[in-house]
């Protein structure tokens, strides 16, 4: 018997996978052309989905709840002896289909009950609206009757988000390729943004992706994107858990905010030689200007974490080098105009790095409230892409985890990576005398291609004797 | 010396708040004064004929967007009555200047919808010939079409040729600057044309409230000198007896007119919009109440217009038309993309060449 694949077509424009919803049939059954087969997700809506083919269903690829890739089989259906073109419906022949279609063929009146955030964004179109990062609410489109599906669907949790993927860059700075050098650069893993166009206007052109990629300087995005949304929610499908055999374990999905995390650690542990180094500060000075801050205003809740970072700033426009990242393809440093400072943040969907913008601009207690201000975001999963981009130097407080010391990974293309410890009661020489002090231990992770232990130290040396004696910082206001 | 009077009395033009309606949502007629039936028992067969065939050609075609063999499709599914009344005033010298969701008019002048559908699958802007059906090609951008349409009644009216043309557009098209000069330059030039607007509701998600402040769309005909009609796009009676006034108007050198044909577009924009984004479940029930096809059945039925056997036989055409369309759809060659250069320039400019050679290079690259 010869067989066809129905393969999964790009259902609205630029889409690149599909979610199963419920299928409609069931191996063994026999399909006419245009009956419906199953349900399927895209970042733009349900729909229903018509095989081309009249046969026997021999294979549905994948279960409810999986994604299945534009362009892979969706459906393998028996055709008959021989593999021709699908038949046109023959009058008569097609019994499920209502020979005058209903008015109403997606969204039935009352079908509102099954309402799910759809944030999902799609990339460009041609006709209509793209769908990005919206947050609208989206009544499930899908008969009201058809509860059974309903309960197939309500045990995937949360939507996974399915977009076409779009270079990592804030609006306004999109890379100006044209889309079949988007796409090799997407195969390539090479990140636009980072690629120099020699083309008109500096248009990205093939080759320049192809030489980028071949310096072996392409590499993974930053879940600081567009694409951000749709990695949470993909992260929030881990529930997926796949049970093998007995005493096997479970296999976890890797992907969304996890498979960001993981490609751009590789990339950063892979290319970056990195140096670290560390120091013990005593930090009750930092502690009682923390209070003599909270205590002064009520505007703003003052944490250890919003000094640092103004501290950084000073740090960062003292030493040059560490506000900074490498141009591999022109092999040169880029000193950053600006201070765009990152805090990793750990929520319930994994780590993100939200970026107080233009943070030299700021005073300590505007570095506060909009360290505040991101960090709930992002802990709420409400932070937009525009707040996770464009970072310079970024700050990790592992310190909130109860621990003292770490070697945080740079957030390439960065230069470095500051982290704090906890800050603890711990002894202490004072005077020459053992004292109880609020003591932390701050480290530098730097790459050591952009600087040495000279600038890295004098970083970090800077940043501890803020720590020790905030008016060091004061002076550099 | 007085000044030249005001031609002519703008009361006239103004349109009735009412949309006209000869059937109401019970499919129970209706007559209004001033708008006469002038139609055989075979138009009325007809009518209901073309509406079916459009509902069903319409569905394919979904169904090939989503079975992979077209890039897109903009349903006009709730609309046939608007299109197929509006078009079937026409007389076969006429012509139509189409938006891109004119499936039902197309079939009216009896254009082969596959060769419409070419566009959606990316092969060409449409494969039929408009010089055969008077049926212009699709219009992608916009509004475009209306000052097709304004530009082809003012050539037709000089060259003294007995023609009325009919454009057709959306709600969104009204705002639109091309809409503007259209009416405005067919007005000025008395053009035999009809601006026919297929008030849906929706310009993809921004609905009609945030569309325009005027009173209904077609009070904006005054403002232009032309008379402002409005019908129950639902209703495919008052559909054609309004066209038909406006079309024997322009026929008889008067000018041109606006059409408002009050409907609701049941479907997505097209089939990349989720329209469960922009508009309730509430809202599609009330208008699906007004199934234009099934108003229209109940009163054929009722005057025995129509039986079971020709509702058969209609069905068994609309499956036939349908599965011809979907034969010269499905894996319908694409061409050569370099042909793109063929037909645009007599003396093709230097960057023309390079972006040939530009896309050559892209094509050999894989």
């Amino acid at each position: 018997m010869a067989t066809r694949d129905f393969l999964l077509p790009d259902l609205g424009e630029g889409l690149t996978e599909g979610e199963i919803v419920a299928w409609l049939v069931a191996v063994g059954d026999s399909v006419d052309v245009d009956q419906p087969v199953a349900e399927v997700e895209t970042a733009k809506a349900v729909v229903e989905v018509p095989s081309p083919f009249a046969g026997t269903v021999s294979t549905l690829h994948g279960q409810v709840g999986e994604e299945v890739a534009v362009g892979t089989p969706l459906v393998t259906i028996e055709v008959g002896g021989s593999a021709a073109p699908a038949a046109a419906p023959v009058a008569g022949h097609a019994p499920q289909e209502a020979e005058v279609a209903e008015m109403v063929p997606e969204v039935e009146a009352g079908s509102g009950d099954d309402e799910v955030v759809a944030d999902a964004g799609s990339g460009n179109v041609l006709v209509g609206y793209g769908t990005g990062g919206n947050r609208a609410r989206r009544r499930a489109a899908r008969p009201a009757a058809a509860s059974d599906r309903s309960a197939s669907r309500a045990e995937t949790g949360p939507r996974s988000g399915t977009r076409a993927s779009r270079p990592n860059s804030g609006p306004g700075s999109r890379p100006r390729a044209k889309p079949p050098v988007r796409k090799l650069a997407k195969d390539l893993g090479v990140d636009l943004t980072s690629v120099g166009g020699s083309g008109p206007d500096g248009v990205i052109t093939r080759e320049d992706v192809r030489a980028y990629a071949g310096n072996g300087a392409g590499g993974a995005t930053v879940p600081a994107s567009e694409d951000y949304q749709d990695l949470l929610r993909q992260s929030g499908d881990s529930g997926r858990v796949t049970t093998t055999s007995a005493g096997a374990g479970q296999r976890i999905p890797v992907r969304g905010v996890r498979k960001a995390i993981a490609e751009k650690m590789t990339l950063s542990r892979r290319e970056i030689p990195e140096a670290v180094t560390w120091v013990d500060v005593d930090a009750t000075g930092l502690w009682q200007l923390r209070q003599s801050l909270n205590a002064s205003q009520s505007d703003v809740k003052v944490s250890p974490l919003a000094i640092i970072l103004r501290a950084c700033v000073a740090g960062l426009r003292r030493y040059r080098e560490i506000n900074a990242s490498l141009d591999t393809e022109a092999n040169e440093i880029v000193l950053h105009d600006h201070v765009n400072l990152g805090f990793a943040a750990a929520t319930d969907r994994g780590l993100v790095v939200p970026v107080i913008k233009g943070a030299e601009t700021l005073s300590t207690l505007e570095i506060a409230a909009e360290l505040n201000r991101l960090a709930g975001a992002a802990r709420d999963g409400k932070i937009t892409p525009d707040e996770m981009g464009g970072g310079t130097f970024t700050v990790s407080n592992y310190g909130s985890f109860g621990v003292d010391g770490g070697s945080a990974v740079i957030n390439h293309p960065e230069a470095a990576i500051l982290g704090v410890g906890r800050i603890t009661d711990r002894p202490w020489v004072v005077n020459g005398e053992l004292a109880v002090r609020k003591v932390t231990q701050l480290s530098i992770a730097f790459d050591h291609r952009i600087c040495d232990g000279g600038e890295a130290g004098g970083f970090l040396r800077f940043i501890a004797d803020c720590v020790e004696d905030p008016a060091v910082l004061l002076g550099s206001l | 010396m007085d000044a030249a009077p005001l031609t002519p009395d703008p009361a006239g033009l103004l349109p009735p708040v009412q949309p006209v309606q000869l059937l109401d949502d019970q499919g129970v007629l209706h007559e209004v004064d001033g708008y006469p039936l002038d139609l055989k028992d075979e138009d009325f067969r007809n009518l209901y004929r073309f509406m079916v065939l459009a509902r069903r050609v319409d569905k394919q075609a979904i169904n090939l967007q989503r079975q992979g063999q077209l890039g897109v499709y903009a349903s006009l599914l709730g609309q046939e009555a608007a299109q197929v009344g509006g078009a079937y005033a026409l007389d076969e010298q006429d012509w139509v200047f189409p938006s891109y969701r004119e499936m039902g008019a197309a079939l009216v002048r009896g254009v082969d919808p596959g060769k419409i559908l070419q566009l959606f699958r990316g092969t060409w802007l449409s494969d039929h010939d408009p010089h055969a059906t008077h049926f212009g090609l699709l219009s992608i951008p916009i509004a475009t079409q209306a000052l097709h349409a304004a530009g082809f009644a003012m050539g037709a009216k000089f060259d003294g040729k007995d023609l009325v043309v009919m454009s057709y557009f959306g709600d969104g098209a009204t705002s639109e600057g091309d809409v503007h000069e259209a009416l405005n330059f067919a007005a000025v030039y008395d053009a035999p044309c009809v601006f026919y607007v297929q008030n849906n509701q929706y310009a993809i998600s921004v609905p009609l409230s945030k569309q325009t402040k005027a009173p209904t769309i077609a009070h904006k005909a005054i403002g232009y000198g032309m008379p402002g009609y409005r019908c129950d796009g639902n209703d495919v009676l008052a559909s054609y007896a309004v066209a038909k006034q406006a079309v024997e108007r322009a026929r008889a050198g008067d000018g041109p007119s606006l059409i408002e044909a009050v409907t609701y577009r049941m479907e997505a924009h097209t089939t990349a919009d989720d329209p469960t984004r922009y508009r309730t479940p509430e809202e599609l029930a009330e208008w699906n109440a007004r199934d234009p096809i099934a108003r229209f059945e109940t009163f054929l039925t009722r005057e025995g217009l129509v039986d079971d056997t020709f509702r058969a036989q209609i069905d068994d055409e609309a499956k036939a038309y349908a599965a011809r369309m979907r034969e010269e759809i499905y894996d319908a060659p694409h061409g050569d993309p370099l042909e793109l250069f063929e037909h645009v320039y007599v003396e093709p400019p230097a960057s023309y060449d390079e972006q040939r050679a530009l896309l050559r290079r892209e094509l050999e690259a894989g």
